[in-house]
């Protein structure tokens, strides 16, 4: 069966999610489309993190459908996410900083020997190939590093690297430049619009409307849980997004 | 990970040539290398060893287990217990083995399913175990004089190493291979070292945690079950502070009270430490009524040595 | 409380001398003997469990149906502040007996004076202050600790012919226990005189690491010609910890379990010392009784402090956790 290019990835339709007595999402439609950076934005609070948690299986809609290639699906769990080619790197919780690169790089998919034992070789070599050649990330020389002991940017090179590796459909990035520099910023930035070009959607959510500008497609305006706008990068400005945002 | 074993191993080693160099000197007043004090040393290290295992696999997955001294308790009761009402030995340990998995099982589930602190969960269990023990007892000492083959298998000595060391370094193995050679293992390092960054990966952390409360369950039955073979009796008070003794041996080794990290190495070595202060102590004839003063100092300065080191070592 | 006790002193005197019998079997004597039953507040210290306890429970009970006593066991769980509550709950409840542990001196004695204010009896057992008349306890039931040291200590230098200049280790379950430091009293002032050297060790109540924690002291010091435990737990592991460090001194404690008898029996172990702990808990029950019925003043009764060995251990094994 043959997809045509205009159906999106990814298509959420009316989706409502309430914490007590918070309306985090009312009837919020969202999209991703092939080989597209959406931009997600909004104020603080807007539920910008609630519907990447939705799209990645970790909290579940109170009201609301997924589409998956124009199909009906559902994201009960993490796995089903996977499933559905998508990946999310977290504002606050990318990788476990206790552990070393190569255990985070696989966490959860490691590969095994039978038996349940890590074929601890086999990921090392490749975690080193990825980080060497493609993501190109400079200092680290070994797998065996703590994730602890790397900066900000490596970090996101490495979920980055992961996302990569694991053939994402779409990488969901909620802030992830908020802990950057400004060379590890643009070093991140330029990962995207290398991820791209792999064909790889992706959705970035950032305060920085500068930054937003220069690497989204598309963007999606989230106000009190509510979608106010979805513009194109070529009918907008940076001036007009600030002051959809300011204004609601 | 690498950098406190490493300390703590180099401190033992370093302990070990002292002692063994100091007891060839003056072989009459510091018996250490006899071997005498070498067998009640491998006798001695497995019951706190094991019980750490446990506790320690418990720990890096970022949790407690405060019912563990209870547990052993109970094992020594429920194996004694069984075994005299006429079940087959190994039937008894099998049965003995069961009841602690339950109880890990039911620790860990209602810890994640109740999202409590597992310290107070744990510490329920402990209490609640130990009446039952008291139950069982009717306040009376138990004992277990199993046949000859079962007690040399857990207690006796192949060519001329105690068994239960024999014991203690085949489950060390065994919980090394798991710990850090297995899928499982790895989803427990994640799990200790940011829970919700492992959920996100997709690891079921219930299910894991739940696990490594059965295992710590288990090894304290383990010991229960070699400590009733080696003494024969049991008794409804013993095992109390075993299991705040195993979190300390756990510490010893470089494991983080806050999960996430640590080597089976690190026990092992904690444990044989933990003992050989005891023991280099009593030898030295300090004065053994205020036995925990020195124990207690030495614990502290030993945690302090390897925290420092390791800072400095990370600089 | 004068007026109290003449009066009933006068009632068991008119009774006569055939009130103990009356008491228990006959219809006759005083119509309240037969409707009333005496109320007592039994409080053990420790949580429910500890095997000690179970003879004196039984005594407890026995005399408690011997003499139509209603009785109500409790537990303080080693805890003092436990304990007050339920003596303060005892004198809410307006029992007409109380017997008690008083097994930390000073934590007890105001509610003992407001008990016996409040008119109700007291009587302390196994334990009780060290210092003469340091509470208003009407009577004490329980052995003398440091004499029992004493006599355990005599005897472990007859058995083990023991010498002016040998040493001798006295391992105890735990440091802050009564019993051991006033027992340890008691044998220390023995081996003094005799120029005995002794120490204690502190060897924990789990059985496996008293075990071993004996043995290292006496690869430590193998010139330890005797052990003594001090309490159940550690005299009972003491022949086994010997066999482990390869010494042999005599070997000798403190109560009484199975395993201790079958030590005794078997010769590895020289002797321990019986608590009489069925009468810590029969005495005070019947004590109690004939005080709140006729006034009869309880007195103080030294008990158990007798030594078992070979010669006397066969009786004792076969009602071991019953009567002894
Ligand atoms: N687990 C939760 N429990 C209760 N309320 C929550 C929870 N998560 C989010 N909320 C609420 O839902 C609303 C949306 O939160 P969300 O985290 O999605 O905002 P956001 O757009 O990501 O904001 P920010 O830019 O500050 O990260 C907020 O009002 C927040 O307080
Ligand atoms: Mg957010």
């Amino acid at each position: 069966m043959t997809i045509p290019s205009s159906t999106p990835l990814l298509a959420l339709k009316g989706i409502s999610k309430q914490y007590g007595h918070v309306q985090a999402l009312s009837g919020v439609d969202f999209q991703i489309n092939r080989n597209e950076i959406v931009g997600l934005l909004g104020d603080n609070g807007a539920g910008k993190s609630t519907l990447v948690r939705i799209m990645s299986g970790v909290e579940f809609p109170d009201s609301g459908q997924v589409f998956r290639d124009g199909q009906p699906a559902t994201i009960k769990s993490r796995k089903d996410s996977e499933k559905l080619g998508i990946e999310t790197i977290y504002q606050d919780s990318a990788l476990v900083g206790s552990a070393s690169i190569m255990r985070n790089f696989f966490a959860g998919r490691e590969l095994t020997k039978g038996l349940g034992l890590l074929d601890t070789h086999k990921m090392n070599a490749i975690v080193m190939d990825i980080l060497v050649n493609m993501v190109r990330i400079s200092g680290i020389n070994s797998p065996d590093i703590l994730v602890e002991a790397l900066s900000g940017g490596q970090r996101q090179a490495v979920a980055i690297a992961r996302a990569v590796y694991f053939k994402t459909a779409m990488l969901l990035l909620d802030e992830p430049t908020s802990a950057l520099s400004v060379r590890e910023t643009a070093k991140l930035l330029e990962h995207l619009a290398e991820l791209k070009r792999e064909g790889v959607s992706a959705v970035f959510i950032t305060h920085n409307l500068y930054h937003a500008y220069e690497s989204c497609d598309r963007f999606t305006i989230l106000s009190r849980g509510q979608v106010i706008g979805s513009l194109a990068k070529a009918e907008t400005s940076v001036r007009e997004l600030n002051d959809l945002i300011v204004k609601y | 990970m690498r950098q406190p074993i490493v300390n703590i191993c180099l401190f033992f080693f370093v302990l070990q040539v002292i002692c063994i160099v100091a007891s060839l000197l003056y072989p009459n007043d510091f018996r250490y290398v006899s071997q005498t004090n070498i067998g009640l040393l491998l006798r001695a290290i497995p019951v706190l060893g094991i019980i750490s295992l446990g506790v320690g696999v418990l720990m890096i997955t970022g949790e407690y287990d405060l019912s563990v001294g209870s547990v052993y308790t109970l094992a020594g009761y429920s194996i004694a217990l069984l075994f005299g009402m006429g079940l087959p030995v190994w039937l008894a340990v099998f049965a003995t083995l069961a009841i602690a998995a339950a109880i890990g099982v039911t620790n860990g589930l209602i810890t994640v399913k109740f999202a409590i602190p597992s310290f107070i969960a744990t510490m329920g269990a402990m209490l609640v175990v130990r009446g039952v023990v008291r139950w069982l007892s009717e306040g009376r000492t138990v004992s277990f004089k199993p046949d000859e083959t079962f007690s040399d298998l857990l207690t006796g000595s192949f060519y001329g190493i105690e068994a239960p060391f024999i014991w203690f370094i085949a489950l060390a193995l065994l919980t090394g291979l798991l710990v850090h050679k297995s899928k499982l293992g790895n989803h427990f390092y994640l799990v200790g070292g940011h829970e919700k960054t492992a959920i996100a990966v997709g690891i079921n952390s219930h299910r894991v945690k739940v696990i490594a409360f059965a295992l710590a369950s288990l090894a304290a039955a383990i010991a229960g079950i070699l400590s009733i073979t080696r003494v024969g009796t049991a008794t409804p008070a013993q095992g109390i502070g075993l299991e705040l003794k195993a979190i300390a041996v756990c510490v010893i080794g470089g494991l983080f009270l806050s999960g996430g990290r640590g080597t089976v190495l690190g026990i092992v070595v904690g444990a044989c430490l933990m003992y050989m202060v005891e023991d280099v102590l009593l030898l030295l004839r300090a004065p053994g009524f205020y036995l925990d003063v020195f124990v207690g100092a030495i614990l502290v300065v030993a945690v302090i040595l390897n925290t420092w080191l390791t800072r400095k070592a990370g600089k | 409380m004068k007026k109290t006790s003449r009066r009933e002193a006068l009632a068991s005197m008119i009774a006569g001398s055939a009130a103990l019998v009356a008491a228990s079997t006959m219809p006759a004597g005083s119509a309240l003997a037969q409707e009333e039953k005496v109320n007592v507040t039994f409080i053990i210290y420790t949580a429910a469990g500890d095997p000690f306890w179970n003879p004196v429970i039984q005594g407890a009970q026995e005399a408690a149906k011997d003499r139509g006593v209603s009785v109500d066991i409790q537990y303080a769980d080693s805890d003092p502040v436990k304990q007050n509550n339920l003596i303060e709950t005892a004198i809410a409840n307006k029992v007409q007996g109380i017997a008690l542990v008083n097994w930390l001196p000073d934590a007890f004695t105001a509610n003992i004076a407001k008990a016996r204010a409040a008119g109700i009896a007291v009587i302390t057992f196994d334990t009780d202050d060290p210092k003469p008349n340091a509470t208003e306890s009407q009577a004490y039931v329980g052995q003398d600790f440091f004499a029992a040291g004493q006599r355990i200590a005599r005897k472990m230098v007859e058995a083990g012919d023991l010498k002016k200049g040998d040493h001798v280790v006295a391992p105890v379950e735990d440091p802050d226990a009564f019993y051991g430091t006033e027992r340890y009293r008691g044998i220390k002032a023995a081996l003094d005189e005799a120029g005995i050297t002794s120490e204690r060790l502190d060897a924990s109540p789990t059985m496996a690491t008293a075990m071993t924690r004996i043995s290292q002291y006496l690869v430590g010091r193998p010139d330890t010609k005797a052990v003594i435990g001090l309490g159940s737990v550690v005299t009972e592991v003491g022949p086994q910890a010997a066999a482990e460090a390869n010494v042999t001194p005599v070997i000798g404690g403190f109560d009484l379990s199975p395993g201790i008898i079958d030590s005794i029996l078997s010769g590895k172990m020289v002797a321990t010392v019986d608590s009489g702990a069925y009468y810590e808990g029969y005495m005070p029950i019947v004590m109690l009784y004939y005080f709140v019925k006729y006034g009869v003043p309880p007195s103080s009764i030294p008990i158990g402090g007798t030594v078992i060995d070979k010669s006397n251990a066969e009786l004792v094994k076969k009602w071991a956790g019953t009567y002894r």
